[in-house]
């Protein structure tokens, strides 16, 4: 076939895949269309010459034409492109071949058959890597999806084993290239060495070193699916167990544990209680110096608190608790008044038109009071909505108007 | 860092990539390790490692010392129903056999669509919820996984990155969670795993 004829010939067949590209997608992603489903013209076109339709077997489904349905699964990256084509040995026979003809035509002077010979190894070659490239990329993609396309675990140890005898043989195929023969091959002809020294054999020591570490990446993969799956098993067969013998846990602690216990049991006890932020104590002063800094240059009017002992009856240990400090008191009082409110926001603001206390530090106090609550897992109780204005002769600053605090249980 | 790792595992706290995210980092380095260990042997403890969790271990086994492990083991052992059941079920509703791992993301929105969807993890969920150990008495669905959820938290088993939504992490103690019942396997002589998998049928003779 010509040249011209040739291009002629690939533009029919693209507008006709473009023409028909529902039906095309449609079959690739069932797999095989029924010829009812199909127009008598559009069949027609799509079956003449099974290029792009055919029929597998007499009565069968219709099916991709295996090349166009390649064609698909490499452009579209489908994780389901599981093979990956990489024949070195028909690479090499190919190019010794066509090596041959580059040099005989030289040798006689028939420019434009050397140039052609060339080409094809070249397109050979280049596509040779493309592939390797191309399927080392999918290998890389199913092994950090964890091999998403299948769910089970014992579907997903299938799937990492057959990468892995998929790896194995290409990295042994790789192996077996001869880079002797081929750069005796080459010889002296310059753009020959070009291609088979410098493209092919970058192209195949680069992929397999790629490839030796897709092995380890796999290998490492198998052992985390091969743990998970005893971890689920021992799961469902404790459940089993647990249903069988219900007073097995309670014993659990008299089984023969030996005079030194397994590492994995020896867990200290807690020495700690739990700490909170000291906001009547010690640290007072440096949370209303925080405070003073928000308010800018302008000093906080902090009235000193004095600390009262509340009236109440307790025992003696904790009688030491009781000192509270009574701006402590008001914030309480306010969430009290939050919770009274029954869901419904309840301002800050408004609370402490009543109440005698510098806005600022006791706006501070409340929302260190939320952080703690919420540190103590009481904070899904209240929801706070902090009103805040930015200050005009300080960028970036914002001065807390009010804050809003909602009783949500 | 460094007291902030101490005050935490004094604390009877383990440290995970997931719960605690730079105080683990922090203490991979072995320098750091070193340095809260020199801390610790004061009180009689060391920092011990399961899976990629640290926690506070004693460094001499006594009498006193073995006695208070044995009382963690039974608590831990009394948590091990529930807890199992609970991340069964989750593999349920996910239609998955893929135990949790330190991590994984769980959504109150997805088990509640799972437990509408799926009878099976519905019935489930309100067996396991009424269990002493999560302790709720409601009937809706919603309610049983909220408190499902928040006793895990508690429990230290999920972290809730932000209170207003129910969006969970798994932390790295249901590796040890693993672990122990890999253990109370082998010294048991329990042989779970033949258990849940009986291996190949034999065919009938005829």
């Amino acid at each position: 076939m010509s040249r011209g004829s040739l291009h002629q010939e690939g533009v029919a067949l693209l507008s006709l895949l473009s023409r028909h590209a529902e039906t095309i997608l449609d079959t690739y992603l069932k797999g095989s269309i029924a010829e009812s489903e199909l127009e008598p013209r559009k069949l027609d076109a799509l079956m003449r010459g099974g290029r792009v339709l055919y029929r597998p077997e007499p009565g069968a489904d219709l099916r991709l034409n295996p090349d166009v349905e390649r064609m698909l699964k490499m452009a579209l990256q489908d994780e389901r492109n599981r093979s990956i084509d990489a024949d070195t040995a028909n690479l090499v026979a190919g190019i010794k071949a066509l090596a041959g003809h580059y040099k005989e035509s030289l040798t006689y002077g028939r420019m434009e058959e050397a140039d052609h010979a060339l080409l094809e190894i070249e397109s050979s070659v280049y596509e040779f890597k493309y592939r390797l490239q191309k399927g080392i990329k999918g290998l890389w993609s199913r092994i950090n999806s964890e091999f998403g396309y299948v769910t089970s675990l014992s579907g997903k140890i299938r799937e990492n084993e057959w990468a892995q005898s998929q790896v194995a043989l290409l990295i042994e195929r790789l192996g077996m290239v001869n880079f002797t023969e081929l750069w005796e091959l080459a010889g002296e002809q310059r753009d020959l060495r070009r291609i088979l020294v410098n493209t092919l054999q970058r192209a195949v020591s680069e992929c397999s070193e790629e490839l030796l570490s897709v092995q380890n990446r796999i290998a490492e993969l198998l052992g985390r699916f091969r743990t998970r799956q005893r971890h689920n098993l021992t799961l469902k067969g404790w459940l089993i167990h647990s249903q069988r013998n219900p007073d097995y846990a309670a014993a659990v602690a008299d089984l023969p544990w030996g005079k030194e216990l397994p590492p994995l049991l020896n867990v200290a006890a807690p020495v700690l209680k739990p700490a909170n932020v000291d906001v009547a104590g010690f640290y007072r002063q440096d949370l209303l110096d925080i405070a003073a800094t928000l308010k800018g240059a302008a000093a906080p009017k902090v009235r000193k608190a004095p600390a009262v002992n509340l009236p109440v009856q307790m025992a003696p240990a904790q009688a030491i608790e009781a000192m509270v400090d009574p701006i402590q008191v008001s914030v309480e009082g306010f969430l009290i008044a939050a919770l009274d409110a029954g869901g419904s926001p309840v301002s800050a603001a408004e609370y402490l038109r009543d109440e005698a206390w510098e806005k600022d530090c006791w706006v501070c106090l409340l929302l260190i009071e939320l952080d703690r609550r919420r540190l103590e897992g009481e904070g899904s109780i209240f929801v706070e909505t902090i009103l805040a204005e930015p200050r005009t002769d300080a960028p970036g600053i914002s001065v807390v108007q009010d804050v809003l605090v909602c009783a949500s249980a | 860092m460094k007291s902030e790792v101490i005050e935490i595992l004094l604390d009877g706290q383990s440290i995970c990539a997931v719960s605690k995210e730079d105080a683990h980092a922090w203490l991979a380095e072995e320098s750091n390790r070193e340095a809260v260990n020199s801390v610790l042997m004061n009180v009689n403890r060391t920092v011990a490692r399961v899976g990629d969790t640290y926690h506070a271990a004693y460094l001499t086994l006594g009498e006193e010392e073995r006695k208070i492990a044995k009382a963690h083991l039974k608590d831990a052992a009394h948590a091990l129903g529930p807890i199992v059941r609970w991340i069964v079920m989750t593999q349920d509703a996910r239609s998955d056999d893929t135990p949790l791992r330190a991590g994984d993301a769980i959504k109150g929105a997805a088990l509640m669509d799972a437990a509408e969807r799926i009878p099976a993890v519905r019935e489930e969920l309100a067996r396991i919820s009424r269990m002493p150990f999560f302790g709720s008495t409601s009937d809706a669905i919603d309610a049983q996984i909220k408190q499902t959820l928040a006793k895990l938290t508690k429990g230290g088993y999920l972290v809730q990155p932000s209170p207003e939504r129910q969006h969970y992490l798994v932390t790295g103690k249901v590796e040890y969670l693993y672990a122990l019942l890999h253990l109370i396997d082998e010294v048991g002589g329990l042989s779970l795993e033949a258990l849940a998998d009986p291996g190949p049928q034999q065919e009938p003779l005829l």
